[in-house]
């Protein structure tokens, strides 16, 4: 790997960077053999991630959920997101959420007030249709 | 004397639609009741067994912690914990009752041993502890044994390794024995086995490596001790990292324990078992007393 392509540019924050891999010295993690689909929020990652994470914790009010299905535009406008973070969520992007270093427990809550389940989500994140997730199951309603 | 002691262990997942299908009555349904049958020999073994104590091992889902302020351990010493909102309104549960008095115990003895865990006098549980505990406890009997919940950080890297997990359950075991009161202590380690929840990856899935954790929890706990985060996710994808929650429990029992319990399903996207491990106690006491005894 070479470091100058890990490296944040100068100068932007990290929530506006491209960095995707980010190294770390680890005993328990090997950054040289990634999982395929895998997008462990490490690091900077976390860093980068870590507003918009803020963001769906808000979720776990009564009051932001109803003014989120009310108004999207106003919360996110109201919680200073960037406007990729905003693009994510209108698009309900969530695997590139997981990309930019949320973590799916917070992309459940933020999904869940659009109605979406986890598996729903789920089925998102592979970039799959729902039917297609559920056509891998053993099960198909132990939602 | 009186002391406490390690009555046994038992594993269970933790997902919350677990919780959700056996509060909403649909424990029978063809899709749930391989799973939801295997609660039934756990709640009798609880009647049967009359624990003073439950030790639960379970993660927060960043509701009680966000990522503002992360602990690797954490316990509680509540009296009693609130149920949790985690977007999608609160469980209709009532309150869980904690165990001051030895959560107290359990926090200076842990610190002294030079476990550096946090202590809480407020943590309102989520579905970690929610599922087992709804399905452990059927709704007429909640929650008729204290709870002491114990939680892991397997969600935001860096993770305790599975050997400090392992050692945690070691220094559960040795503060039990050590405390000077009648206290029969069942451990739950809670989590899912092979499952993905992020991700492409999202459903991974291994039930020959989920087969095989089963018969190492039971019989070679070390061995998974020696593992690392990397040969885990790999194994049983990222989310199976919870497993390490598993070896605390199994740490706090003896070396060699006595399965009277397995079961495993897998539904959708995790491989959901559950097992009883009885103790078998200090084997090498037990033998010096028996000796004593014959001469």
């Amino acid at each position: 790997m070479d470091p100058k392509k890990q490296a944040a540019p100068a100068g932007r924050p990290l929530w506006e960077t491209e960095v995707e891999v980010l190294p770390i010295q680890s005993r328990q993690i090997d950054f040289e053999r990634p999982l395929h689909g895998t997008y462990l929020t490490t690091g900077l990652r976390a860093q980068r991630g870590y507003r918009l994470s803020k963001f769906c914790m808000a979720f776990m009010s009564p009051e932001t959920r109803d003014a989120f299905k009310a108004d999207p535009e106003r919360v996110m406008s109201e919680m200073a997101l960037s406007d990729y973070e905003k693009t994510l969520i209108r698009e309900q992007n969530f695997n590139a959420m997981v990309r930019y270093g949320v973590n799916a427990f917070m992309i459940f809550k933020l999904a869940n007030a659009f109605g979406v389940n986890q598996n729903q989500t789920g089925a998102k994140m592979r970039l799959q249709s729902f039917e297609e997730f559920i056509a891998t199951r053993n099960v198909k309603d132990a939602l | 004397m009186p002391h406490g002691r390690i009555i046994g262990g038992l594993g269970s997942p933790h997902a919350p639609s677990i919780g959700v299908a056996y509060n909403s009555g649909k424990g029978d349904t063809p899709s749930w009741k391989p799973l939801i049958d295997g609660y039934k020999p756990m709640q009798a073994w609880l009647e049967a067994k009359k624990p003073d104590l439950m030790i639960i091992v379970a993660n927060d889902h960043a509701n009680s912690f966000f990522f503002d302020r992360y602990p690797t351990f954490a316990l509680s010493v509540a009296a009693e914990h609130e149920i949790a909102d985690e977007g999608w309104g609160k469980w209709p549960l009532p309150r869980v009752p904690g165990h001051s008095e030895f959560g107290w115990q359990l926090a200076h003895s842990l610190v002294d041993q030079e476990f550096d865990i946090a202590v809480c006098q407020e943590l309102p549980l989520d579905h970690g502890c929610l599922t087992p505990l709804s399905c452990l406890f059927p709704p007429e009997r909640r929650w008729w044994v204290p709870v002491i919940p114990i939680i892991v950080n397997v969600l935001q890297p860096p993770l305790p390794t599975a050997k400090r997990c392992y050692d945690l359950g070691r220094a559960i075991r040795r503060i039990v024995e050590a405390y000077p009161k009648k206290l029969d202590v069942v451990m739950v380690g809670t989590g899912g086995l092979s499952h993905q929840l992020s991700g492409e990856r999202y459903g991974f899935n291994d039930t020959a490596w989920d087969s095989e954790f089963l018969d190492l929890i039971e019989t070679d706990p070390e061995r998974l001790a020696r593992m690392t985060h990397q040969e885990l996710m790999e194994r049983g994808g990222a989310d199976s990292v919870e497993e390490i929650m598993w070896l605390v429990m199994r740490g706090a029992l003896s070396p060699k324990v006595r399965r009277v319990h397995r079961n495993y399903y897998l539904p959708m996207v995790t491989g959901f078992a559950q097992v009883i491990f009885e103790d078998l106690g200090d084997e090498a006491a037990a033998r010096k007393a028996a000796s004593r005894k014959a001469a």
